[in-house]
């Protein structure tokens, strides 16, 4: 079943230009982003002699405000951006999965409570609850991990209870039940494996949302702050200078579009591949 | 269908009292309180003990959960700690604002969606349905404030067709043709932000409805595809529709909060981002506990119209 599916991966990937794309363009990203201290230039190095200098032979994507080589800023740019981005997606599949199967599994009185939970944190849009956290959990890139993964979980709890569900009238669910093993390893042993498709794609899913999100936190002064910086605090700086210096505002936002378009693409191939029905609204 | 609708009503004020509870925790939780949000420096200890007695801050907890709930909802929304400004004052100013931007750009969304919709969903797969789809992905994966950069450094400053800032021109007379013209950049971004989600919809609702027994049926009666699309797939498709504008229910007050803080809108997301940086917490749970209700009405909203729509659903309220 698993490698039939694999398989279809395959071929589906194999067959469709802009994933192939996708995939070689994050494989990039990734590993500019890790070899960034390769580049001939410091990223915090100024130099107020060639400040907002536009993109040319030495510095390929020009200077920032204060003299910097924006092509080094936008790479170390790029690890905060994907870090938190990946991190994020870890933290609410994490949570979103322990909640959905323990509210799936147990039913009665705990799904109700867990239940309950999820929808008072949804009817909360996302943009305000998000904002509201970030005030009370402040500094560093764990903080905007936190922010965005920890308060984004509540449809991934969902749809993981609603497949728990069905997986409990499995007859090997049933089985195990009845030959008295404990709570946790029917969990852990058999419906977790039956739920990982749909937890993959998920996660997939969520990483390009939580890097727009960053990037928007970050933008409007909420997320990472100086001295670190992601495309979308970089953006926040060149709004200032934005008729003089363009390229200080289009480069960072061509490497969130790029990234995130891509992530979307990798993350609709495995989608259509775990539920073919959705293949036609897609 | 009474029935139904009453347990959805039913089931949504406890949403909205658990909310109102949270929300006031979070107020408990604040480090001042309403009144230090009056206060000047120069009253003296007594007055500000006697303010505090006024407010009834001295009495048991659930009282004053009791009270607060009162003011809330008969609109007085308290004030300001920063500027010691009414906040129901400059809401009522701030959200009309908002709206003024919202409505518009998605009604417009919304017609486009439709057509561009229908279109892919009934050619799909063609080069049309690609292109569509194309647009889709890109404007999907485009942060709404840096689409918004863009067209300010394009239209606004370099080839100075639009203006850039706020509402009105500062030192001109209030007019129409003023604020429209300001109006236009923040709500040709928010189109174009609205637009994907909902074209992915109708695509999705027409194919959908391509397949279904009635078309095959038209089909071997010999109906035209147009006649088919026009006059049966278009209003079966168009009906889940319904759902998504009444969940969109709350973006009347958040939905243009990065947009607006582009433009320097003077909407509701300025008024709140600012609160938020300035931790004026007053203002942020307003903002809070009126954006969640519009929330849980929304989706009320949405799922009563829809029942009503929805023969099946009716009779799932009645058994």
């Amino acid at each position: 079943m698993k490698n039939r599916r694999f398989e279809m991966l395959k071929e589906n990937f194999k067959a469709d230009f802009y994933a192939k794309l996708a995939l070689w363009i994050l494989t990039a990203m990734a590993l500019l982003a890790i070899f960034a201290f390769l580049s001939p230039h410091d990223p915090n190095l100024t130099n107020v002699k060639m400040m907002r200098n536009p993109p040319s032979a030495e510095h390929w994507f020009g200077t920032d405000e204060v003299g910097r080589d924006y092509l080094t800023r936008s790479l170390y740019g790029a690890r905060v951006s994907l870090t938190v981005g990946i991190l994020a997606m870890l933290t609410s599949t994490v949570i979103g999965t322990v909640v959905g199967i323990v509210s799936g599994y147990f039913g009665g009185i705990v799904d109700s409570i867990l239940m309950r939970f999820v929808d008072i944190l949804s009817s909360i849009p996302w943009m305000i609850l998000v904002t509201v956290i970030s005030i009370f959990i402040q500094g560093g890139i764990w903080a905007i991990v936190i922010v965005i993964g920890g308060f984004s979980w509540m449809r991934a709890a969902r749809i993981v209870r609603a497949e728990t569900l069905s997986l409990n009238q499995r007859e090997y669910v049933m089985y195990a039940k009845a030959s008295g093993q404990s709570h946790f390893n029917i969990m852990k042993k058999h419906i977790l494996p039956g739920l990982l498709p749909t937890v993959v794609v998920t996660a997939t899913i969520f990483i390009p949302d939580a890097i727009i999100i960053e990037s928007t936190l970050s933008f409007l002064g909420l997320g990472v702050k100086a001295p670190m910086s992601s495309w979308g605090s970089m953006l926040k700086n060149s709004q200032s200078f934005l008729s003089d210096s363009p390229h200080l505002a289009l480069i960072p936002g061509l490497m969130i579009l790029l990234t995130v378009y891509s992530f979307n693409k990798l993350g609709n191939l495995f989608r259509v591949v775990v539920d073919p029905k959705s293949a036609g609204g897609n | 269908m009474g029935k139904y609708i009453g347990k959805r009503i039913l089931q949504a004020i406890p949403l909205v009292i658990l909310i109102s509870i949270l929300t006031f925790t979070l107020i408990q939780l604040a480090p001042y309180d309403a009144v230090d949000s009056i206060t000047t420096p120069d009253m003296s200890a007594e007055y500000i003990e006697a303010l505090k007695e006024e407010y009834g801050l001295n009495d048991p907890i659930y009282r004053q959960y009791l009270a607060w709930a009162k003011k809330t909802l008969s609109g007085d929304f308290g004030y300001s700690i920063v500027t010691h400004s009414n906040i129901k004052e400059a809401l009522s100013q701030r959200i009309p604002a908002t709206m003024l931007i919202v409505i518009p750009s998605y009604l417009v969304a919304l017609m486009i969606a439709v057509i561009l919709g229908l279109i892919a969903g009934a050619k799909q797969g063609t080069l049309i349905d690609k292109i569509v789809d194309g647009f889709c992905s890109i404007t999907m994966s485009t942060p709404t404030f840096w689409m918004g950069l863009i067209f300010l450094y394009i239209f606004s400053y370099k080839l100075n067709w639009l203006p850039s800032l706020g509402m009105y021109t500062t030192g001109q007379e209030k007019s129409v043709k003023d604020l429209v013209w300001h109006m236009f950049l923040p709500c040709v971004t928010l189109t174009i932000a609205f637009l994907p989600q909902m074209i992915r919809y109708v695509r999705s609702s027409t194919i959908g409805q391509l397949a279904e027994d009635y078309v095959s049926v038209q089909r071997t009666y010999g109906a035209t595809e147009k006649n088919i699309l026009f006059r049966h797939v278009l209003k079966n498709a168009l009906l889940p529709l319904i759902t998504l504008v009444g969940m969109s229910l709350p973006m009347l007050v958040t939905g243009a909060f990065v947009t607006e803080s582009i433009f320097s809108w003077p909407g509701v997301g300025p008024y709140f981002l600012g609160a938020i940086r300035g931790f004026d917490y007053p203002i942020i749970l307003v903002i809070l506990i009126l954006s969640s209700s519009l929330v849980i009405i929304g989706n009320l909203l949405a799922d009563i119209l829809y029942g009503l729509i929805d023969t099946r659903i009716k009779d799932l309220g009645n058994s």
